[in-house]
């Protein structure tokens, strides 16, 4: 598929964002930048990968979701900004969608802040923010699994 | 169906091209046997369908699916009709896939619930008494 002018243009405008957004990764935490492909901007340290994300051409959606280096790609321990700011700092984060070159800028800017609030630990280094939606998962599991269900 | 491709760089078919052996391909030296094994690694021919859901961005991560499996896709339209009408798109297009009643593989966490897309996917299987299972959606027995 082709993409249009229009969905180009307000990528590269995202990248450009990201980039000055999300400079503190890099400055701060070793993080570095390892591929702007729509529609994820990737940033790496040696234990994580955090993909940063925007669909310009269904709907504008942004989010950005964390995974170890370690998982297996195809598990579904994958973190998101919300779920990381209901967990770690108790605040309620709800991703928004991208429409114009003003809401890019704003949307971007309250990305990175939320990951610079929420973030820190994680971080650093510290992933056991991971072993608890690992915890969260099992009980989930566990709820939707075959013997729970017969058993209702 | 396995199938084995072997190739033989100097073996004696190979050996009346009298050019080839001179190539850079050749100068490899050792003969190489490369198995693609198809029949393993597409999702029907294990019994799934092949649809993968879950949050829109893990979806578009690389490398978030496997060989023949895909995601739901639609011409967006909340812009012009708006989320619900967006959502009972998104409906739709489930229903018909659970209809086969293959299992479904889910690549977000299960405690992420900050889709209505994603937690209508979900619905729709637990309102069918399908049950979750090492990271698919599995229908009930008969």
């Amino acid at each position: 598929m082709v993409a249009s002018h229009a969905v180009v243009f307000m990528w590269e405008l995202f990248c450009k964002e990201v980039e000055r957004g999300f400079q503190f990764l890099e400055a701060e935490y070793g993080f570095e930048l390892v591929s702007a492909e729509n529609p994820n901007v990737v940033y790496e340290s040696s234990l994580v990968r955090i993909f940063v994300f925007y669909d310009s051409s269904r709907g504008g959606e942004t989010d950005l979701r964390i995974r170890r280096k370690s998982d297996d790609p195809f598990s579904p321990m994958s973190l998101g900004i919300e779920m990381l700011c209901r967990m770690e700092s108790e605040t309620e984060y709800k991703v928004g969608r991208i429409s114009s070159r003003e809401s890019l800028q704003n949307e971007v800017t309250r990305l990175a802040n939320a990951l610079a609030r929420c973030g820190s630990t994680l971080l650093v280094g510290d992933l056991r923010v991971f072993r608890r939606l690992e915890d969260q998962e099992k009980q989930f599991s566990r709820k939707y699994s075959r013997r729970m269900k017969e058993n209702l | 169906m396995l199938l084995t491709l072997l190739f033989s760089l100097s073996g004696p078919a190979m050996g009346e091209y009298s050019d080839f052996g001179r190539s850079s391909l050749a100068a490899k030296g050792a003969a190489t046997q490369l198995e693609l094994d198809f029949g393993q690694s597409l999702p029907w021919q294990r019994g799934e369908s092949g649809l993968v859901i879950g949050r829109h961005a893990d979806l578009s991560t690389p490398g978030a699916l496997r060989l023949g499996e895909y995601r739901l896709n639609w011409f967006d339209v909340r812009d012009s009709l708006g989320d619900a009408a967006n959502l009972s798109v998104n409906q739709s297009k489930i229903d018909s896939v659970l209809d086969f009643r293959l299992p479904v593989r889910d690549a977000s966490p299960l405690s992420d619930v900050g889709s209505p897309y994603l937690n209508l996917v979900r619905s729709s299987a637990l309102g069918r008494q399908w049950f979750y299972e090492g990271g698919q959606w599995l229908p009930p027995t008969p």
